[in-house]
């Protein structure tokens, strides 16, 4: 699968990835860049299976990335891993799309636990 | 008396930076070298108010040797670092999101929002972050070992 993984932090991004091989999931095709605008292009020039996403980034945040692909027709397994999650936060990811949130700070099990059904 | 910001233990070091720094080794304890000549660099984490409720200090040798290998930099400039207690452009941006991650260190799923406002040498601390480091409600040092580059001690402080 090719996973695209979008976060400014760089520290977060290594997080991510890590947390992905100790959650099982090895062997997948991993990108990353650092802001939601970035992201649309790559995921438009790439096509990833499974866009997972920072909420709070410049450029463009992972809300509006989401509501763009969406607006666009962009059909991608799309996945919030964020610092917090309201329910204000949830609603708004799930009413654009999301299939899953998953808040900071995380572990393979909650990887496990959302992603299982998304990870081939 | 129980904290808001919680203090962590060994096990959530490792198991946090472990992800950063393969083969990190994590104790507990450590002498720490916060004063304005040691060269320390230090997170601010602020609570929703602007308030400074946490530090996270790295000292001078650990902030060398994490800035380093967090982007695989070469051993000698961590020491020559170390040294000189002076860090690259490259290392203190390393630092900035090693601290970023590190505001985890001191959050449960009860404790208040905080968030990683800036980082800064000891002797560049703004005077609310320097009170907090005189006079903290809680305080914990590890001695952190870092495979081919070294160790260092790190601090965590609150209010």
């Amino acid at each position: 699968m090719k996973i695209l993984i979008v976060d400014d932090s760089t520290a977060m991004r290594m997080i991510v990835k890590k947390t992905l091989r100790l959650a099982g999931f090895e062997g997948h095709d991993i990108s990353e860049v650092d802001d939601g605008a970035k992201a649309l292009a790559s995921i438009k020039a790439s096509k990833p299976d499974l866009v997972l996403s920072d909420w709070n980034m410049p450029n463009m945040t992972g809300l509006q990335l989401l509501e763009t692909l969406s607006g666009e027709g962009v059909k991608v397994t799309f996945g919030f891993i964020t610092t917090e999650a309201t329910p204000d936060m949830r609603a708004k990811a799930m009413g654009a799309g999301a299939k899953f949130l998953i808040s900071k700070p995380f572990t393979p099990e909650s990887f496990k636990e959302h992603l299982g059904a998304h990870i081939r | 008396m129980a904290t808001a910001y919680p203090m962590p233990d060994a096990p959530k070091v490792i198991q946090l930076l472990g992800l950063l720094f393969d083969g990190l080794d994590v104790k507990l304890g450590g002498t720490f070298d916060g004063s304005p000549a040691g060269g320390a660099w230090f997170g601010v984490f602020v609570a929703d108010s602007g308030e400074p409720v946490a530090l996270c200090g790295a000292d001078a040798n650990l902030a060398a040797n994490m800035g380093c290998a967090f982007s695989m930099l070469p051993v000698g400039v961590a020491k020559d670092a170390a040294k000189s207690k002076e860090l690259t452009q490259v290392m203190i941006e390393n630092v900035r999101e090693i601290m970023n991650i590190c505001t985890r260190l001191v959050m449960d799923a009860s404790s208040p929002h905080l968030k990683l406002d800036q980082i800064y040498q000891t002797k560049s601390l703004p005077a609310p972050a320097a009170a907090l480091l005189g006079a903290p409600k809680n305080r914990r040092e590890f001695q952190l070992q870092l495979p081919k580059y070294g160790g260092g001690v790190l601090s965590i402080v609150s209010i």
